[in-house]
């Protein structure tokens, strides 16, 4: 066992693809970073830093797949009943072992097993000191998925049940079960009888640093086009409950958006105005908050390809009840890389502040970009891929033209290139690309093309 | 105190579920008659391995019941495409254009945008993901340029009985 388990380890994959790195800090979340490597079937994952409490924490693991089996050394951080972000979030450093069946998974682990800690730029976990096996089972009926969670860490049992329902009109999921002896219940749902109403409730708990609660329900009305009614409930228990009531309306004419909502807490009772309009790529917002006085407020926004910038002030539910917060987001993207850095601030002055990278790179063969805007060229060049007795072969893949811009067939066989100019371009057929089922060759093709001149590609599969 | 920045702490790291994706799913556009007008969205590769995509217009309507009939595009009907196909690399945000123009006071297209991974062996299979992108296009005159509702409304009449404008 400890030879397959070296062997496995040590296993030296085909090239790497793909590198992933991350970095980030913040004044609450810690600081780190971490690096992914992708090969076809496997994935090397290594990350470090320190935790909310300052604690150093490390991160590897080695993941392989092969022949429906999926294999972790290190940490694993998806043993959890997990749906949508909702659910129970646990991680263990140790083994696992997941078959993966077509309508069933069985994931088999051992190690020492503690809350999952996620940030943008590190997953790890804080390991209990017991070490632990278990099983997670997922099984698929119908719209359903059933899971099932069973823990035993020689000391205590984590039990746990699940189940995620996606259908037209409703979507949520439920888990429920107990946590080292601590009970734990919570789920979400979405329901939308008609395209005008929704009905959406949610119940999540949180075990760090200390056990908290937060529940949420609430409906939304269109009853004409141009106008959205809205109401919510809040509530909140951790040493103590607050409770919180919205309800507002809004209306929009062409670009500009108005909207009032009232918000009552225990502790404060706003009534909140907004007017927004929006221009191309610029919002900007200006809101009036009544309560114990009278708050102006002016915010906005510009969402770009590459830089994405947001002031925004809200009202947002806290455990003392709504707080005025204003948050700021700032997003760089150059190339495969991303820059962000974000903040809140609520109405005591205090901030919370993170920011963060990640870039993409190639390692292997494998290509990362961003593409520019795009642009209509007026020129079009079309054609058709069919085999020798005229049945239309999707997923042809050609390259056009001096910059080689790749075009594939859709389902009739069709392709198209949009050109700059009117003048004739090569074409070259790469039937060693094609995306169609089996394999083919090349029986006739022009080796240019013009505007307005449409090409037949004649190919015919092998056997 | 400390409770509260918990929960501002949770707002700040709220992350959502990745997914392939087109942004936004439906779109509307007024123009004045026998004139076309353009409409651009995203399509989001957020996999770590190249993905292709192709991109196949229809024209669409509404059943009385409001449920979307596919069919190949009406004459007249002429949907020019910034680009039919592109190889989308990781993480990539790639931006399409679509210039759409009708011959009627109002029409629908529907543009399938094919998500494939492309094929790694002879014998593996071509798996494919089609996210649907609705652009529905009407006349200027139509109040507030709402053309989704103005179609709407037109498959409320037929249903109800009442005859079309």
């Amino acid at each position: 066992m400890r030879r397959l388990l070296l062997l496995l380890l040590l296993a030296t994959p085909a090239l790497p693809q793909v590198g992933r790195f991350d970095a980030g800090t913040s004044n609450v979340l810690g600081s780190g970073g971490g690096a992914a490597v992708y090969f076809p079937n496997q994935l090397w994952y290594f990350g470090g830093g320190v935790d909310p409490q300052g604690r150093p924490v490390i991160s590897v693991s080695d993941s392989f797949s092969n022949r429906g089996y999926r294999v972790v050394l290190g940490t694993n951080p998806n043993i959890g009943l997990m749906a949508d972000g909702y659910g129970l979030a646990l991680s263990e450093v140790g083994v696992s072992v997941e078959r993966q069946g077509q309508n069933s998974s069985l994931l088999g682990f051992a190690g020492t097993i503690g809350n999952a800690f996620g940030t943008d730029w590190l997953n790890s976990t804080r390991p209990q000191r017991k070490f632990g096996t278990g099983f997670l089972y997922k099984k698929n009926v119908g719209r359903f998925v059933l899971s099932s969670l069973d823990i035993y860490d020689g000391r205590k049992f984590t039990l746990g049940a699940g189940a995620a329902f996606n259908g037209r009109k409703f979507k949520g999921s439920a888990s429920g079960g107990i946590l080292s002896g601590q009970r734990f219940i919570g789920g979400y749902g979405t329901y939308q009888p008609r395209e005008s109403v929704s009905l959406y409730g949610s119940s999540q708990e949180y075990f760090l640093p200390f056990k908290a609660t937060l529940q949420r329900v609430g409906a939304g009305w269109s009853p004409l086009s141009w106008l959205n009614i809205r109401a919510n409930l809040n509530d909140s228990h951790t040493m103590k409950t607050t409770t919180g009531e919205s309800v507002g309306a809004s209306t929009r004419f062409g670009p500009v958006s108005i909207g009032s909502t009232y918000y009552r807490s225990p502790s404060a009772s706003y009534i909140y105005h907004v007017v927004s309009e929006r221009w191309r790529r610029f919002t900007v917002t200006e809101n009036v908050t009544q309560g114990n006085h009278i708050n102006f407020g002016i915010s906005g926004s510009y969402t770009g390809n590459r830089l994405s910038i947001s002031l925004n002030r809200s009202l947002m539910f806290q455990v003392n009840g709504y707080r005025e917060t204003t948050s700021i987001s700032v997003s760089i993207r150059i190339h495969s890389t991303v820059l962000r850095a974000n903040s809140i601030t609520d109405s005591f002055g205090r901030v919370i502040w993170s920011s963060s990278g990640q870039t993409i790179q190639r390692l292997g063969d494998a290509q990362v970009g961003i593409k520019t805007a795009a642009t209509t060229f007026p020129y079009l060049i079309e054609g058709k891929c069919e085999q020798t007795d005229g049945t239309k072969v999707e997923g042809c893949v050609l390259e056009i033209g001096p910059k080689h811009d790749v075009v594939i067939s859709d389902s009739n066989g069709r392709f198209e290139c949009r050109q700059k100019k009117n003048q004739a371009s090569a074409i070259l057929v790469k039937t060693e690309d094609f995306l169609a089922q089996g394999r083919y060759m090349l029986i006739s093709a022009p080796t240019t093309a013009k505007p307005g001149e449409p090409v037949v590609i004649i190919v015919a599969r092998k056997l | 105190m400390k409770k509260g920045f918990l929960f501002l702490l949770l707002m700040l790291v709220a992350g959502s579920a990745r997914a392939q994706s087109i942004s936004p799913v439906i779109q509307q556009c007024s123009t004045k008659p026998n004139k076309g007008c353009a409409v651009n969205f995203h399509a989001t590769n957020t996999s770590l391995r190249p993905m292709w995509v192709v991109l196949e217009p229809h024209s669409m309507s509404l059943t009385p019941e409001k449920k979307p009939v596919l069919r190949p595009l009406d004459s007249g009907v002429v949907v020019a495409l910034s680009q039919q196909s592109a190889k989308l690399y990781p993480l990539e945000n790639h931006e399409f254009e679509a210039r759409i123009s009708c011959p009627t006071v109002r029409c629908a297209v529907q543009i399938s945008v094919i998500f494939a991974l492309g094929r790694s062996a002879d014998n593996s299979m071509n798996l494919r993901l089609s996210l649907p992108e609705s652009i529905y296009s009407c006349s200027d005159r139509v109040p507030h340029g709402d053309c989704r509702g103005a179609m709407f409304a037109d498959a409320e009449r037929v249903k109800t009985g009442f005859t079309k404008e």
